[in-house]
């Protein structure tokens, strides 16, 4: 090989490992992740067992370019009180064996991360959650802010088991609620990538 | 004859007895307990990573304690990530030692696989090993 050929290759070689950086240097500040968010579900009954359970490595992925998230918990994650009622949970009424996750994409309407202080300030999220191969469209309304590089996101929204073709059985009807309260607890920065 | 009855009495009341343990016990199992849970598979991290993108969601594997071995590619305060694959939450926190680069052996269960991260995650671990 000559010599001028070797150069050649040599700042070809260069040009492509400083290309690859950028990209990665701007990946790095576009995407904002948590993987240990937090989701806790509630269909408690007042008089009754509380039918309660929390997930505490949900992960989540938001663009604030695009402003679009995407969140993940897996069933399995989930953790109950009373260790009957998880095993009903996913065996009966989630099938987590066949359906093993739970994931939300969605947009944040007038989201500007420029705009985001220490204060928090109220968005909604437009998406759509999918259990159990079902898709449901849901609007929840979050917390935004930003402190020290973390952006807090947290929420609530309302779900019903039937949306998601869950049968709850006869006998155990009047001890869950109709309406399941979702809360979820998101702390995303962008340094995670390395 | 009043000896039968009595016995018979007996009986049902023991039996009664047993019934209500049971159902006592069947109410109030406790958490599942990883750590003195036999291992059910053991597989590299590759295995595994491998075994959930050829069956799916379906793997026999998810829910089950496994050991698996692998090299440290990032960590924080609760967990290690396994050759980019594996995602390991330890039950307490970090064993101390570890750092970036080290292999380790761990066991745990496995809790599915994370379509986001693109690793399959691992909790209630323990460290078993680190070279």
């Amino acid at each position: 090989m000559s010599m001028k050929n070797r150069m050649q290759q040599r700042f070809f070689t260069g040009f492509f490992v400083f290309c690859m950086l950028a990209v990665f240097a701007v990946h790095a500040q576009i995407k904002y992740i948590d993987k240990r968010g937090v989701i806790v579900f509630e269909a408690s009954e007042k008089f009754f067992e509380e039918v309660k359970a929390k997930n505490k490595s949900v992960t989540t992925i938001l663009d604030v370019i695009k402003n679009e998230i995407a969140s993940l918990a897996l069933i399995r994650g989930f953790r109950f009180k009373n260790p009957l009622m998880q095993e009903h949970f996913n065996e009966n009424y989630i099938e987590s064996d066949i359906y093993p996750k739970v994931i939300f994409r969605g947009k944040i309407s007038d989201f500007d991360l420029n705009d985001l202080g220490s204060g928090a300030k109220k968005f909604t999220i437009k998406g759509v959650l999918e259990i159990r191969e079902q898709k449901k469209s849901i609007e929840p309304v979050v917390q935004i802010q930003l402190i020290n590089g973390v952006i807090s996101l947290q929420g609530s929204f309302m779900v019903l088991p039937q949306d998601f073709d869950i049968q709850i059985p006869k006998i155990v009807e009047n001890k869950i609620a109709k309406e399941v309260m979702v809360r979820f607890d998101f702390k995303l920065s962008a340094n995670e990538d390395d | 004859m009043k000896m039968t009855k009595r016995h018979l009495f007996l009986g049902i009341f023991g039996l009664l007895i047993i019934l209500i343990g049971c159902g006592y016990f069947y109410l109030n199992q406790s958490h599942r307990n990883i750590q003195k849970e036999e291992v059910k598979y053991t597989v590299t991290s590759s295995e595994l990573a491998e075994s959930f993108r050829r069956s799916g969601p379906k793997t026999d594997i998810a829910d089950q304690v496994i050991q698996t071995k692998g090299r440290i590619t990032a960590l924080d305060e609760k967990s290690v990530t396994l050759d980019k694959k594996v995602e390991v939450l330890f039950l307490k926190k970090l064993p101390a030692g570890l750092k970036k680069g080290k292999e380790v052996t761990i066991k745990g269960r496995c809790v599915g696989y994370d379509d986001l991260l693109e690793v399959v995650k691992v909790d209630q671990a323990l460290l078993i090993e680190q070279f």
